[in-house]
């Protein structure tokens, strides 16, 4: 039974991007609980920011288990809000609640198939996700962890794990 | 996109780290005794600087001495400080001690005097204190940094042994294996090495 983790790519999550307040102490408290959640051996799907990331959570999580687990580093769109990284893009908000429906349902066709000119355009982070369509089956079952889109853009936390038969 | 696996290593550490520590000691123990029934001959394979032959003496130096008080010596700075080094995984533990070995070696091969031999593994036990002072200030680790200041604190004094002092003590390999093992530490700092992408 796989264990499949998606957590957001931003380069706050890193110590050495800390300031003496934690911009994200929330998002940064689930994403260690769902990663320590995973098997000791985890296979990594991301960008590279995103996987410098996955390293220092997976450094940073003590794990047990031989769970098949995998840990997926994506985000949505950063052009959520006039203050957003990239400004505010219309298009955000639809492709965000897209990509939440498919995330979710899951449906991996949907993942394989994200647009990466969109994404682009849209500053999100789907390399990692669109890899998901390989390792989510239909009968998987998501708990969202964090779905937030603080200073614009948007991420989530979600963890998966396939039904018992 | 980048693909890599975490394969967390299995069992406990600590018996791993003991039993490469106590393994790399009972080896030298071996060979030193190989060497007395040798009549003391491999003491010749040392590292002889600018001599071309005497550059194989690079590869086998740390693994000899000159009777057992010289093996004596080493034995527990090897054991604790090793333990501490392959503490933080092998394969890292196994690379620092690659860079120590060669850069010790190297050094000592183009700096100390003609006509010399050196041999010993305090270019290691060298090597691993600097590794384990200034690692933690590479890969900015607090926990690292600790165990550095303890290591300083425990075996800082030995140090002075990088500078020239007693005749018949290789000082050159003492300060080139503390060369070696800052440049482990900087080499081998997370940040630094690149991610395997398949």
């Amino acid at each position: 039974m796989s264990r499949v983790v998606l957590v957001p790519g931003t380069l706050a999550l890193l110590p050495e991007y800390a300031g003496i307040e934690d911009p994200v102490a929330a998002l940064r408290a689930t994403c260690l609980e769902a990663v320590g959640w995973l098997g000791a051996e985890v296979s990594v799907l991301a960008d590279e920011q995103g996987a410098r990331v996955a390293a220092h959570l997976l450094a940073s999580t003590p794990r047990t288990g031989d769970e098949p687990s995998y840990l997926v580093v994506g985000n949505g769109s950063a052009c959520r809000t006039e203050k957003a990284p990239g400004y505010l893009d219309e298009r955000a908000t639809g492709f965000d609640a897209d990509l939440a429906r498919a995330l979710t349902a899951p449906d991996p066709a949907a993942l394989a198939a994200i647009d990466p000119e969109t994404s682009a355009e849209l500053l999100a982070a789907t390399d990692g996700i669109r890899s998901l369509g390989d390792v989510l089956t239909p009968d998987h079952v998501a708990t969202v962890d964090y779905d937030d889109d603080p200073y614009g853009v948007q991420y989530w936390v979600v963890r998966w794990t396939a039904r018992l038969p | 996109m980048v693909r890599l696996t975490y394969a967390k290593e299995r069992g406990a550490g600590w018996a791993r780290a003991a039993a490469f520590s106590v393994g790399f000691v009972a080896l030298l123990w071996v060979i030193e005794f190989v060497d007395v029934l040798l009549g003391n001959r491999l003491d010749d394979e040392g590292v002889r600087p600018r001599d071309e032959d005497g550059l194989l003496g690079i590869l086998f130096a740390p693994l000899l001495h000159a009777g057992w008080g010289h093996l004596i010596a080493n034995s527990l700075p090897l054991l604790v400080l090793g333990f501490l080094v392959f503490l933080s995984g092998i394969g890292r533990a196994l690379a620092a001690t690659a860079v120590i070995w060669v850069v010790g070696g190297l050094g000592t091969w183009l700096i100390a005097p003609e006509h010399t031999v050196h041999i010993g593994a305090s270019v290691i036990v060298f090597g691993w204190l600097t590794y384990l002072m200034l690692r933690g200030i590479f890969a900015r680790s607090e926990s690292q940094i600790a165990l550095g200041v303890v290591v300083l604190v425990l075996y800082g004094g030995a140090l002075w042994g990088v500078l020239p002092g007693q005749p018949g003590i290789s000082w050159q390999g003492h300060l080139f294996g503390a060369i070696g093992g800052g440049l482990a530490a900087w080499w081998l700092a997370p940040d630094r090495q690149r991610h395997a992408y398949v």
